[in-house]
């Protein structure tokens, strides 16, 4: 069972990212875009994002759920020590979802729209970097270790903990990542003349990706981080960053093809792979910490807890899956060749 | 401010916000397609705009109770990360299947509001609308049921400041969770009921579209008042439950101090915390016993039984039970009168009749958000009760201060909006 509740987790963290990141990007498109363009962006984005607007985002608390459930000695260590950084992940998100549910649903259209777009649009590219930076700190290797906990002081627990180059670097990549996986996602849904500018959008956002994810091995490298030396001396995860890095030649090859479904297949592989290399890099010790080792699966609740909650995410799938499916089928984000 | 009343404060103000948008959110789908169904049988075309129109609060609320859900469920462990170290494993269970819930909600939601033109089957898109309304009831009553827990803390052993023998299931099915969602339920049903019921019928008054809002105000009522008449029922089950379960909340509930055999039922009157004693209350002889054991002679525990340290605020807690019942029993009085006006219909157009169900329309809110406060102020100074203190949950962060104004700002903010798009909805709907 404690097997299941890890690949769950996995899973939603992966979701998460794939399809809460999709949504996020299309705000960080749409900051990023020019004024006449902006409008371009929001009504493309929406006649796709609305109806699995909402679904997207329950991937966030089904990771939160299995956290809190079955490690709950991580998810304290996380809430207490990065308390600022997911406060402000949460600040972004109110504002994102309220501005977007606002702007679609608001009875008349006038001037307060203005508003709801740029509420929309920063808290887009506010949240996800601040996910970015949270999921940054947990690799930094600055979060302080139970043990240590009562000999350090308040600014080296909760501040330093997350703020450092590291995972400030990781909040730009996610950004870019998320732009990424939007701009590739719209390609494929929209017409003809509008095609080259979410393909111009995308090959900007990779390219940012891969600069920023390049400046994080570097930091990590002169600062001589946990990260740099566990990724170096891992074989698999070598060989997996190798196989993603490869993989961005056919994904710009087949950007400008006429499939829409192989580049975001690639992608999806991406990031797959991506979140494999943070699962595989240290295993069990999801968490690096400044002053010792703690694997995820040390302190856990007994058996019985992660048999029920196996169970809870196993009845969970048989409902959400299939009901998933039909949601992006009927909207048509899922059709054959 | 310490860090304690600042995490207090800023749970409550999360709670007393999340509450309103959650209710509205759980009750508002059974509305909607209930105007839905009656417009696939009548035809008629204002059940249709109708339908739309309360799709649209659905959905601005559905987000909003959405999101506040999401600050929530961040925020049990920002502020009280001890609790959920120890509690997580324990009361996960409910969690996990509300989580599920939610997704088929959201899910359900998606196709309904998105369908209207891609679901070809009417039927199958009015059954989307009610699997909003089954599974957003769903995740009320298991997120009462975890708190429930924390009133009636089961499915584990606790010795020696360790949890051990954990069974999510036994936590899940804990003494207080029937009673509690059951009263919970009902109760947004009443406030949802009577408070949109109250705002359609004003419109109607004002004479804008209204048949619509006729209806609508019918639709409205006849769900309030069903809730209206049978949450006396479901109050009584939590009381019984809370004198056996939590007497010193049940104390508390009614200023009671001293233990006594045939205890008078106090309503109303100013608590004098020190003195240990209630002015200008009106007693009822030997009630308070009845209504807690349903034997008049029966013994009711006074505070006084209980370590001083382990009484909760009295005063406020009274005062918060004494509201709610009040309104309580106000409604269901005005839940009558709508069924006797289903009979006479010209009772419908009488000047009282109105000017009753409008002021009655923040009414139902006020005794829900009453109720929590009475469960959790009750409940105090412990967060599981007998087990864990509040005080030794709390975050270790300092200023919390900052962290509850930002929320609180945050939260005025949201509900300052969702307001202002209602009333623009209602400005929207009465422009032909």
């Amino acid at each position: 069972m404690l097997i299941i509740v890890l690949a769950f987790l996995f899973l939603s963290i992966l979701f998460y990212v794939m399809f809460g990141g999709a949504d996020f990007g299309v705000g960080i498109l749409e900051f990023f875009s020019k004024s006449k363009n902006k409008e371009i962006t929001k009504t493309t984005s929406y006649g796709i994002i609305g109806p699995i607007w909402e679904a997207n985002h329950i991937w966030l608390i089904i990771c939160i759920v299995i956290l809190w459930i079955g490690f709950p000695q991580y998810y304290n260590l996380i809430v207490t020590q990065l308390h600022f950084p997911i406060t402000l992940i949460l600040v972004g998100i109110i504002g994102r979802g309220t501005a977007f549910v606002f702007r679609h649903y608001d009875a008349f259209t006038d001037n307060s729209q203005i508003l709801y777009d740029r509420i929309f649009q920063i808290s887009s590219v506010f949240a996800p970097f601040f996910i970015g930076l949270t999921a940054g700190a947990v690799l930094s290797g600055e979060m302080i270790h139970p043990d240590k906990i009562s000999s350090s002081d308040f600014a080296t627990l909760y501040i330093y903990s997350w703020l450092n180059p590291f995972a400030i670097l990781s909040g730009f990549f996610i950004v870019s990542i998320f732009a990424l996986i939007s701009a590739l996602f719209l390609v494929g849904e929209t017409k003809i003349d509008i095609q080259t500018y979410f393909i111009r959008k995308a090959k900007r956002a990779n390219i940012l990706a891969v600069l920023f994810g390049v400046l994080l091995f570097i930091e990590a490298y002169l600062n001589g981080r946990q990260f740099i030396y566990l990724f170096l001396d891992n074989q698999l995860t070598l060989i997996v960053f190798f196989t993603v890095t490869a993989l961005l030649f056919p994904l710009w090859k087949t950007l400008t093809g006429p499939s829409k479904i192989i580049p975001r297949l690639i992608l999806g592989i991406q990031l797959f792979l991506m979140v494999f290399i943070y699962a595989a890099l240290a295993f069990p010790n999801l968490i690096l910490f400044k002053n010792g080792e703690l694997s995820i699966l040390e302190n856990t609740p007994p058996d019985t807890v992660f048999v029920s909650l196996g169970f809870s995410l196993l009845i969970a799938s048989v409902f959400v899956l299939p009901g998933l499916y039909h949601l992006y089928k009927t909207f048509g984000l899922i059709e054959k060749e | 401010m310490d860090t304690l009343i600042a995490a207090r404060m800023q749970m409550a103000t999360s709670m007393i916000f999340h509450i309103v948008f959650a209710a509205i959110g759980m009750v508002m789908p059974f509305l909607m397609i209930t105007a839905h169904y009656k417009w696939i049988k009548s035809g008629k075309e204002h059940f249709l705009t109708l339908t739309k129109a309360w799709q649209k609060g659905v959905a601005i609320f559905f987000v909003v109770g959405a999101v506040s859900g999401t600050m929530l469920s961040f925020e049990l462990g920002l502020l009280w990360p001890e609790f959920m170290k120890h509690a997580g494993p324990i009361i996960g269970m409910p969690f996990s299947l509300e989580g599920t819930a939610f997704f088929v909600e959201a899910i359900a939601f998606g196709f309904y509001v998105y369908g209207w033109q891609k679901i070809k089957n009417k039927w199958f898109h009015w059954t989307t609308g009610l699997i909003v309304g089954i599974s957003g009831l769903a995740s009320g009553i298991l997120v009462v049921a975890a708190n429930g827990w924390m009133n009636s803390p089961s499915g584990f052993t606790y010795k020696d400041g360790v949890f051990s023998n954990i069974d999510p299931i036994g936590a899940l099915l804990n003494d207080a969770w029937f009673s509690q969602a059951l009263h919970m339920s009902l109760a947004a049903f009443v406030a949802v009921g009577f408070a949109v019921g109250g705002l359609h019928l004003w419109q109607y008054h004002r004479k804008k579209n209204p048949i619509l809002h006729l209806n609508a105000f019918k639709i409205a009522l006849l769900y309030g008042s069903i809730a209206a008449i049978l949450i006396p029922i479901s109050g009584d089950i939590a009381a019984k439950d809370i004198a056996v379960r939590q007497p010193v909340k049940l104390a508390a509930m009614e200023a009671h101090y001293e233990t006594e055999k045939g205890a008078d039922l106090i309503i109303g009157g100013i608590v004098d915390e020190k003195a240990q004693s209630v002015d200008y209350a009106i007693h009822l002889p030997n009630a308070l016993s009845f209504l807690a054991f349903g034997d008049f002679n029966a013994e009711v525990k006074g505070l006084n039984e209980f370590p001083k340290d382990e009484h909760p605020p009295v005063a406020l807690t009274h005062y918060s039970f004494q509201v709610m019942v009040g309104i309580g029993t106000l409604l269901m009085l005005l839940g009558a009168i709508y069924f006797l006006s289903m009979k006479r219909s010209n009772l419908i157009g009488k000047k009282w009749f109105i000017w009753a169900f409008v002021l009655a329309t923040p009414l139902g809110f006020i005794a829900l958000e009453a109720g929590w406060m009475v469960t959790e102020l009750g409940r105090q100074p412990w967060i599981i009760q007998g087990i864990m203190k509040t005080k030794d949950a709390v975050t270790p962060i300092q200023g919390m201060q900052y962290s509850f104004y930002l929320y609180l700002l945050i939260y005025l903010g949201l509900s300052f909006t969702v307001f202002w798009l209602m009333n623009r909805q209602v400005r929207k709907l009465n422009t032909p």
